[in-house]
Order: structure tokens, then C-alpha cells, then sequence
């Protein structure tokens, strides 16, 4: 059974999961995701009352995302 | 979700970041937003709240303070809704009316934010109804004057904005040259942190950061936090121009540290700071203050740049 924290040992369990923001705040061309923390329009409305579940699957996927254009 | 971190239906809180503050979204009867960011962030702000009113219309805007990070999207949201109307504390209607740069913390601070006309002002004492629900508006002096916190007794839901934060509360301004009033900074903030300990929320609402549920460990930081200040004016002193040094970089994402020294001098407050305390030529501020950022970890050097660390 894969921990709670899966993938993201950072965010301990209990602790409430941080937000990406890193100020930028601003959507791409196509108005689907941020510039800055790559998250949708959904996942940023959203968040605040997301639960810590959520925010690390929002979390594993900026990840992949910034992994797979670093390639 | 923990039953204390409940909230209504009527209401939607988007979480935004440093630059930008908090903005709460009331639906159901008139559509209302609570503060409205920084200026830079204003698209995305207005599409936010688009995604969140669907196709109703914005009918209100209601600042609890006029800071730039609170205020900034008032006049693209009026622009996307020409019904809204804007509601400012009653304490900053002159200055907004005269858009008095320095008074709104804009030039000497090295920050921007689009003009608006404002429709009504609100009081302490005054009631308003949002989302449904009616909202009592209090007076929470400390971090500027005319900062205003709205309660919702039926609720146990406080919009406390920059008076109190999950941990700590933002500079307080009154204390800052050129008006600086150490004294009286400090004494308006203990009162509204024991204003807020009687009205003992279930759930807090900050400006920035998550909202909370146990404020009593929130309290207990933000006393602790008034204590240190209230024990060292020049302490005060010392991290509000970090704070100034810390917003531009994180608006900017890095700065030439060969140009650090000419940006400082050029921000009023920041200047008056040095002037005060530190009386340092501008690249020695300038150094100062960027070994300061670097060892609290929200800068780091990398050549000849500043850059913001992003937590």
C-alpha cells in the first residue's frame, strides 16, 4: 500500500499540503494553465478547499509536467 | 474537512500568494469579492472569479484595506463588470479619492496599482450582507489604521485580512517613517488581537496563506511576534524594508544585484528606513538587505543576481 505521501516525501502527513503558487499568477496563451505554477484555472480556485489528497495528485502532476520538459 | 474549517456554500475562498492576497467569493443574492489582489495579477484574478460566478454577475467589491496586493484588481474586475460596485473603509476614501501615491504605500514602496472610483465606504459597526449571510464590519488597527476585518457571528467565520495570519500579521505601517508612531503601531495591534481572541472564531480567513482553525495557536504566535516588535522599534524598522526588498523580488523573480543599490534608493520608504537606522550609502544597503533575504532563505545569490526562492 503506497504512504499517504507517495512520491512527495516533503509534505508530511498531518501538515496541511502548500500551496505552488510562486507569484507569477498568470495564464498562459491558451488561458489553460499558469505560467508560473502550472496549475489549471480549477486547481487554483479550487485549493483552498481541496483536500491534502488532492493537493498532492495536483503536486504529482506539476512534477511530471516540469519533468517532462526538462527532458 | 474538519467540521471548525466548514464553510458556507455561499462562499469560496481563492487562496492566491505573497504578491497577491486572498480573495473570497460570495455567490447566491448579489456576487461579491472580498479584496482583489495585486495589479499584475489582475487577468488572472477576473478569470478566477469568472470560473467561480459562472454566468452570474459580479455585483460588488469590497476591500478590507487599501494595500496594493488588496486593491490591485478593482478596476479590471469594475471593467469586466460595470455593475459592481466598490465598497472601501471609510478611512481611506480622501486618500483614494485623491489617489494619493505615498499614502496608498505605491511609489515609496516600488509598487503599482491601477486607479478606481469607489461607490460606498463601510464603517465599524456597519452590516453587510454577503453570501447570503450578514457580515459585521470591525475596526482592526496595527497594520494600517483603517484596516477593516469582517465577522459573521452566525458562522463563527472571521475575514481577518493582514491583522491576523496563520503565522503572524503584516508590517505594521503606522510605526514606519515618515508618520512613525512606534507606540501607537503596537498598542493598535494588541487591541485588535484581543478584539479577535473575544470574538474567538471557529475559522479565520487570513489575507494570506491557508485559512485556519486553530486560532488560539495563531494568537499565541501573533502575540509573541507583537512582543519581539514592541521590545525592538528598530527591529520593526529593519523588517519592513526587508519585507519592501522581498515583494520586488518576488514580483520580479530576480534583480541585478549591480542595480540593487540605485532600486533601493529609489523607494522612498525604504530610504526613509536607511535615513533612520542604518545610514549606509546605497550599495552597502543594498548588501545588507540581500544578506538578510538570503540567510532568512527567501533569496539566493547566483552570479551577479538576486533570485527569489521560491518555498
Amino acid at each position: 500500500m503506497p504512504a499517504a505521501t507517495d512520491g512527495l516525501p516533503e509534505f508530511a502527513d498531518g501538515v496541511p499540503v502548500p500551496s505552488p503558487c510562486v507569484g507569477i499568477c498568470r495564464m498562459d496563451a491558451d488561458g489553460r494553465l499558469c505560467i508560473g505554477c502550472g496549475r489549471t484555472l480549477d486547481e487554483i480556485a479550487n485549493w483552498s478547499r481541496a483536500s491534502d489528497a488532492a493537493r498532492r495528485a495536483v503536486w504529482r502532476r506539476l512534477r511530471a509536467a516540469a519533468a517532462s520538459t526538462d527532458g | 474537512m474538519a467540521e471548525a474549517a466548514r464553510l458556507p456554500r455561499s462562499m469560496q475562498v481563492l487562496e492566491r500568494g505573497w504578491v497577491s492576497a486572498n480573495n473570497i467569493v460570495f455567490t447566491g443574492g448579489a456576487a461579491a469579492v472580498v479584496d482583489t489582489g495585486y495589479a499584475r495579477h489582475a487577468e488572472q484574478t477576473v478569470a478566477l472569479v469568472r470560473r467561480v460566478l459562472g454566468d452570474q454577475p459580479l455585483g460588488r467589491i469590497v476591500n478590507t484595506h487599501c494595500h496594493s496586493d488588496h486593491i490591485g484588481g478593482n478596476a479590471a474586475l469594475a471593467r469586466a463588470w460595470p455593475g459592481a460596485r466598490i465598497t472601501i473603509p471609510a478611512g481611506e476614501a480622501a486618500v483614494v479619492l485623491a489617489w494619493d501615491d505615498a499614502a496608498l504605500h505605491l511609489g515609496p514602496m516600488g509598487q503599482e496599482c491601477e486607479r478606481f472610483a469607489f461607490d460606498d465606504t463601510m464603517r465599524a459597526g456597519d452590516s453587510l450582507p454577503l453570501g447570503g449571510l450578514d457580515w459585521q464590519v470591525i475596526a482592526s488597527p496595527g497594520h494600517d489604521m483603517e484596516s477593516l476585518m469582517l465577522w459573521c457571528a452566525a458562522e463563527g467565520i472571521l475575514i481577518s485580512a493582514d491583522a491576523l495570519w496563520g503565522q503572524g500579521f503584516g508590517v505594521l505601517f503606522p510605526a514606519l517613517p515618515p508618520a512613525g508612531d512606534h507606540a501607537l503601531a503596537v498598542a493598535a495591534q494588541r487591541a485588535t488581537l484581543a478584539t479577535i481572541r473575544d470574538l474567538a472564531p471557529r475559522l479565520v480567513i487570513p489575507g494570506h496563506g491557508a485559512p485556519f482553525t486553530d486560532v488560539g495557536a495563531a494568537l499565541a504566535r501573533a502575540e509573541a511576534q507583537l512582543a519581539r516588535l514592541e521590545a525592538n522599534p528598530a527591529g520593526l524598522l529593519r523588517h519592513a524594508a526587508k519585507v519592501s526588498l522581498a515583494f520586488l523580488l518576488m514580483l520580479e523573480g530576480r534583480i541585478a544585484i549591480a542595480t540593487l543599490g540605485a532600486r533601493l534608493a529609489g523607494m522612498a520608504l525604504v530610504a526613509d528606513i536607511n535615513r533612520a537606522l542604518f545610514r549606509l550609502d546605497d550599495a552597502a544597503l543594498a548588501d545588507l538587505l540581500a544578506g538578510e533575504l538570503v540567510r532568512s532563505g527567501v533569496a539566493r545569490r547566483d552570479g551577479g543576481w538576486l533570485v527569489y526562492v521560491t518555498p
